[in-house]
């Protein structure tokens, strides 16, 4: 299997990752208002301003710079931050746990939720459940993620101050992964725990409600799907009882078409934890990467989009792993 | 082609036109779709007309009613100068639809020629227009956009170049696919067996038969470009104030919340109809042409 699939699939993504990182390189050094002018000050002279892209190397010509950047990224330097004057690699190191937590946790909302109402909606077709899921799914698509967290901010923050509408919580774990609900299980701090579990839920859910409306909707269909198949047709008239038939048969089988979307999905929540950090003010590597957008950071944009994009790409590979052991009719070829 | 052969062909076609209608009435979403969409329109081109305060479209200042609440006189209530939010929300609507409308036009134009070569002519070529998309398709495409959006001045210009640039490979790849599919059929074998050049059978042949998908996946898109224009425009890379952008209208807003809750919510409201409007008429098209080709996430 490593030969016949694994591998290919990894040799696959290195010219898809090498091209994203020259487009990437190439659309950060062509902004306009030197961003050194910019990070030094209107006070900074002709002279310091000549210096200090002297010393980022911005003076060379850009293929020099683009393969400089690929020589420091082969050890670990993802180029030096305008802003926060570090490596950007440090700055990704602090900030990417953040975000790491608010998609697995959106994630883990999306499917938690979704797929038992996509279930429900599937084997209550056309009753009233069904049409309930239909509207939340057709409202939770067509909003806009900024404005359901600026929705959710007031109804539980403002009016009945059960959650915080910002921040990740005042008390913090000990660090071990960088994940603070899981750290503070980890060393069973349970203040800690009640505090990041209290601030991530507005955002959580707010990032997750698109893609739990996908995930229902697409498991209702798959529901029904099955419905139609022969084996249920027979397994009823052989008397095996309704509940055993959708708990055990049917609920697996369209589940594997849902994890083929999980992919996606995950794709699809890191994109939106840039508007949703933002709202929440939630110290992510999405919230550090709007900065940097806005503050012409350009070491540390072309870092956050290419941890992106290795994120992104690793995810699609271990969900198509997944479905092969879970469906042993895929084959690696 | 004979007249004859022309008229059965085109009497076909309106009496699938005909059932297709027939479906779509008998779905009400539909129906609210295309309403929503016909009244955003509308909105949209007589928005001078339609805003009960027209002249708030702009940098105005009105001392005498800065703040105002909801009400019948304000809608949506007026915003930290004073102006009526639900008159600038309309003339949003000309910003958005118009943005939705170029960022579609740019991604098809390039997205489906490429598309439609890779498709066709296959082998060297299809590698390497689909390695390229597939580099745009790496990263989510709110990232890609951002990404593109740092490296220009934030205007509505530039919100409009970072979508397209992203945007442009999810129409090559659904053309792509589709016609990959339709070049197996035998008509356009005949066609190629009657001697006519490879243009011509993409262009009479594949094309034609690509309008329903290309139709429903534009519709739907729509929605989704509105979003994404409004969410560039949110995180400050996109129109200026005062230019009355949705995105834009709420992230002014924001610094008033929670007391002045209208001015940041209330713009809301048009993206969340407008999006639904689009969602919701896309998939009354795709009942209606009968596409079941993968029309991606957008």
């Amino acid at each position: 299997m490593f030969r016949t699939f694994l591998l290919p699939r990894v040799l696959q993504m290195i010219p898809v990752l090498l091209g994203l990182s020259i487009l990437i390189f190439f659309l950060s050094r062509i902004m306009p208002g030197d961003p050194v002018r910019l990070a030094l000050g209107p006070e900074a002279t002709q002279e310091q301003i000549t210096q200090y892209r002297h010393e980022l190397g911005l003076d060379l010509p850009l293929p020099q710079q683009y393969s400089q950047y690929m020589k420091g990224l082969l050890t670990g330097h993802l180029g030096h931050s305008l802003r926060t004057n570090r490596d950007v690699s440090q700055d990704l190191a602090d900030s990417f746990p953040a975000t790491l937590e608010l998609v697995l946790a959106a994630m883990v909302i999306a499917v938690g939720v979704g797929v038992p109402l996509g279930v429900v909606a599937g084997i209550r077709k056309d009753k009233w459940e069904d049409q309930l899921t239909r509207v939340v799914a057709l409202g939770g698509i067509a909003m806009p993620r900024f404005w359901l967290g600026i929705l959710l901010q007031l109804l539980f923050a403002s009016v009945f101050h059960l959650l915080p509408a910002i921040g990740r919580g005042d008390i913090h774990p000990t660090q071990i992964t960088g994940l603070y609900l899981l750290d503070s299980l980890l060393t069973g701090d349970t203040p800690a725990f009640w505090s990041s579990l209290k601030s991530i839920l507005l955002p959580a859910i707010t990032l997750s409600l698109a893609s739990l409306a996908q995930i229902m909707r697409l498991t209702r269909s798959n529901m029904i799907e099955e419905t139609r198949r022969d084996y249920i047709l027979a397994s009823t008239a052989y008397g095996v009882p309704r509940l055993l038939i959708v708990a055990k048969y049917m609920l697996k089988n369209a589940f594997g078409t849902t994890l083929t979307t999980i992919g996606l999905t995950f794709g699809y929540l890191l994109g939106n934890a840039f508007l949703v950090e933002v709202v929440f003010a939630w110290p992510g590597m999405a919230s550090y990467g709007v900065e940097a957008v806005i503050g012409k950071d350009f070491n540390a944009v072309v870092g956050v989009t290419m941890v992106i994009g290795v994120t992104f790409l690793l995810t699609n590979l271990l969900v198509d792993l997944i479905y092969g052991w879970l469906d042993p009719r895929i084959k690696y070829s | 082609m004979s007249t004859a052969s022309r008229t059965d062909l085109s009497s076909v076609r309106n009496e699938e036109l005909r059932r297709g209608w027939t479906r779509l009435k008998r779905s009400p979403l539909s129906i609210v779709g295309l309403v929503i969409v016909a009244l955003v329109v509308l909105a949209a081109v007589f928005a001078p007309v339609l805003a009960p305060y027209p002249q708030d479209a702009g940098p105005g200042v009105h001392f005498d009613r800065v703040h105002k609440p909801p009400s019948l006189a304000h809608l949506f209530g007026t915003d930290d100068v004073g102006r009526d939010i639900f008159s600038r929300s309309l003339f949003g609507a000309r910003l958005s639809l118009g943005l939705g409308m170029i960022v579609l036009a740019i991604g098809m134009g390039i997205g489906i020629p490429l598309g439609l070569i890779a498709g066709y002519w296959g082998r060297g070529v299809a590698t390497l227009i689909m390695r390229t998309a597939d580099i745009f398709l790496a990263i989510p495409s709110l990232v890609l956009a951002l990404a593109v959006a740092a490296a220009f001045k934030p205007t509505l210009t530039t919100t409009m170049i970072a979508i397209s640039f992203s945007w442009w490979p999810w129409f090559t790849r659904l053309v792509y696919g589709e016609a990959l599919r339709i070049k197996e059929n035998q008509f356009v074998e005949s066609s190629r067996g009657l001697g006519a050049s490879s243009w011509r059978t993409a262009y009479h042949e594949i094309l034609p038969n690509l309008i329903s998908p290309i139709i429903v996946k534009a519709t739907l898109d729509m929605g989704f470009v509105i979003m994404m224009d409004a969410s560039l425009s949110f995180l400050g890379l996109g129109a200026q104030p005062p230019t009355p952008a949705w995105g834009t209208m709420i992230a002014e807003g924001r610094q008033y919340l929670p007391t002045i809750w209208w001015q940041a919510t209330m713009p809301g409201l048009m993206i969340l109809v407008t999006v639904m409007g689009f969602n919701l008429l896309g998939d009354g098209f795709r009942d209606l042409l009968d596409v079941h080709a993968d029309i991606g996430e957008g």
